[in-house]
């Protein structure tokens, strides 16, 4: 997957192509919106990522001159949450936005997303090593071993599971589960995610449940 | 310094209209005094007249001949006093018997009254310049005479001009002299209004505690002055609430930043293995994580204080959005022994993201603050939203100041999690957006804070809801 990122703040570029280059994807950097559209002329990306504010051309521009040429989807990134300023982005056709400052993994999370897109296949079974989760019958079992969980719980073994390998944030984690959209102030998914564990993995080996401190959780059969 | 000012000077409107009104009272008593003047004149003058026509006649029916009347023009020029009368006696052909006329005023043919009438008013002819009165009389010896006596009116005329003159300069002089007096004495009664002025000048943030004095106010300004402090007083308070929101802002900064700068130092003292710098990062993470929530809350705050953000106001399912809150705060509640009761029902038409928020921070302090096993109800009740939890309750001291940014009842309970002292400043933000209120209320019995959206509902008491206590 080929990525553009136009960000004119150097060290804010440097952090994203790296991450998003440790994550497997090919990364091209523009720091001002000149360099922006030349690579945009010259080169087809798979997903943009535009910082609003730019010097020379700003992100506005970028992204109509992106939206003549194709519908390559497009990650807006605003240090301004001001309404207006996300409404204006998603009216010029951007597909989705993040406010500065954000933590790396809900770019990532965005950034999977958005190239996700399309005809999603919905998977009615998942395995994970020796846990089995079947979505329409609502049942999860680990070795065989049927676990009963309250719905909450089913849902979030399902968001982790669905997401295999992505570390989600809690703030993701409680808008998707709990349709709660607020940044939260408080450890209510750490606390759901403890419960979760105690049901699922802790009478259990391999550990499938991670806490990657700091970030968030991920659910994935440890390579050992 | 400061613009010029524009409106008009107060001073000088008045002072103005005092001139105007003075000018108008001495003109109009200048007019009626002239009136007087003139008419009193034209009477003695129509009366001197009147008396000269029938002391000529008696004089010439007494005389023995004409002649002789010819002989005494003396007579009848000490008779007539000035310069400005004239007398004629002609006979019926038209030739004079006595002339005297200073000024050879050319008269125009006059109808004389008979012999036997006596003159009156009326008879009298008149011009501009001159007035003339004509009888007919018998001389000495039958022969039919006529008299004609006259005035010319000048001196009469340059006399009232002078008069006219002088009322002209008394109403101009009197407006000058009122607009003078006025201004002066204006000047002088608004005075206290630039003491006050400097006074207020000389406020600034070290002593926004001064206040007007009333005393040396006139009273007509009493109010305005007391407006005035009233502002004072409020810009103090604000102020002061803003030194303080200030410092707690510097404190719970410098926590996050002390424990940076500390753990990031001690790390770089000597080479560490790589699980130490991860649990190093990571720590710092959790640390910049809470500045970062910090930030967001505070720029919430300031948006909505500042009303521009804008509400989303949608129908919201009270029942469904009580239960994803409920099962948010399940977990928790269940470590801690406590039943969450999810009461509410109905409807709001209100910010769907912004309820939630705001009843999020009323469950996380309930969750917090409930006595073990008891058992926290969310409910709804005339227009207000509730959370009711038992436990210790709030004292009366930190019902005031719950509301302000970083006001903590025991600052010693931070913990790491919390909303760092902002989540119910947050809770009021909310609630003013909406055009609505946060009231709490708090006994032995129970704690309970509403969210009361419709401000126009009867309310009861202290917003408790039936099945709360």
């Amino acid at each position: 997957m080929h990525l553009l990122v136009v960000e004119d703040e150097a060290k804010t570029a440097q952090f994203l192509a790296k991450g998003l280059v440790e994550s497997g994807f090919s990364v091209d950097v523009a720091l001002n919106g000149l360099d922006g559209r030349h690579f945009i002329e010259e080169q087809a990306y798979d997903l943009v990522i535009l910082d609003v504010m730019l010097p020379g051309l700003n992100g506005w521009q970028l992204l109509k001159l992106i939206r003549q040429r194709g519908d390559t989807p497009v990650l807006f990134l605003t240090a301004k949450d001001a309404l207006e300023d996300r409404v204006r982005g998603l009216d010029l056709g951007a597909d989705d936005y993040l406010v500065k400052p954000f933590a790396f993994v809900e770019l990532l999370a965005r950034v999977r997303t958005l190239l996700r897109r399309g005809p999603a296949r919905e998977i009615e079974v998942y395995r994970i090593a020796d846990l089995e989760l079947d979505v329409l019958r609502r049942r999860v079992s680990r070795g065989g071993q049927r676990i009963a969980l309250t719905n909450k719980e089913f849902a979030l073994l399902h968001l982790l599971a669905s997401r295999r390998g992505e570390v989600l944030s809690r703030t993701l984690i409680a808008s998707q589960v709990w349709n709660l959209n607020f940044d939260s102030d408080t450890n209510m998914v750490e606390v759901a995610v403890r419960r979760l564990r105690a049901k699922v993995d802790d009478p259990y080996l391999p550990k499938l449940i991670h806490t990657v401190r700091g970030v968030g959780y991920q659910l994935e059969a440890a390579d050992e | 310094m400061s613009e010029p000012a524009r409106g008009p000077s107060l001073a000088w409107r008045l002072a103005t209209a005092f001139a105007l009104v003075c000018a108008l009272v001495l003109g109009v008593a200048g007019i009626f005094l002239y009136r007087s003047l003139e008419s009193e004149l034209v009477y003695r003058d129509d009366q001197a007249l009147l008396g000269r026509l029938e002391q000529v006649r008696a004089l010439i029916q007494d005389s023995d001949s004409l002649d002789a009347l010819q002989q005494r023009p003396r007579l009848y020029q000490n008779m007539l006093a000035n310069q400005e009368s004239l007398l004629l006696v002609n006979r019926a052909d038209g030739t004079p018997v006595i002339t005297i006329n200073p000024w050879q005023q050319a008269l125009p043919p006059l109808t004389p009254i008979a012999e036997q009438r006596s003159a009156q008013a009326s008879d009298i002819q008149r011009w501009p310049t001159l007035m003339l009165l004509a009888g007919a009389t018998q001389g000495p010896r039958g022969e039919a005479l006529t008299v004609v006596v006259g005035k010319r009116l000048a001196e009469r005329e340059a006399m009232l001009a002078s008069y006219r003159l002088r009322v002209y300069l008394a109403v101009g002089l009197g407006g000058l002299l009122a607009f003078a007096l006025g201004l002066l004495l204006l000047r002088r009664a608004l005075w206290p209004l630039r003491h006050m002025t400097e006074t207020v000048a000389g406020i600034d943030l070290r002593s926004l505690g001064r206040r007007l004095q009333l005393q040396a106010i006139p009273r007509e300004l009493h109010e305005p002055v007391q407006a005035l402090n009233g502002m004072l007083a409020r810009l103090d308070e604000s102020f002061q609430r803003l030194s303080q929101f200030s410092a707690d802002l510097a404190h719970e900064i410098r926590t996050p930043l002390h424990n940076l700068l500390g753990s990031n130092g001690l790390a770089l003292n000597q080479p560490r293995s790589s699980a130490e710098y991860q649990e190093l990062l990571a720590s710092n993470l959790e640390e910049f994580e809470r500045l970062n929530r910090m930030v967001e809350n505070l720029l919430f705050l300031a948006r909505a204080d500042h009303g521009e953000r804008l509400l989303n106001r949608q129908l919201i399912e009270l029942h469904d959005l009580g239960e994803d809150l409920c099962a948010y705060f399940e977990a928790l509640a269940e470590d801690r022994g406590l039943q969450l009761q999810n009461q509410l029902q109905g409807s709001l038409h209100a910010d769907l993201q912004l309820v939630q928020r705001a009843l999020a921070n009323l469950l996380a302090n309930a969750v917090r603050h409930a006595a073990a096993g008891s058992t926290v109800i969310l409910g709804a009740a005339r227009g207000q939203l509730f959370v009711s939890n038992e436990g210790e309750p709030i004292g009366a001291a930190h019902v005031g100041k719950l509301f302000d940014r970083f006001y903590r009842v025991d600052p010693s309970r931070a913990a790491p999690g919390d909303s760092g002292g902002l989540g119910l400043a947050i809770v009021r933000s909310i609630m003013h957006l909406h055009g609505g209120t946060v009231d709490v209320s708090s006994d032995e019995h129970a704690t309970v804070f509403s969210l009361v959206f419709d401000t126009d509902a009867p309310r009861s008491g202290p917003g408790r809801a039936p099945g709360a206590a």
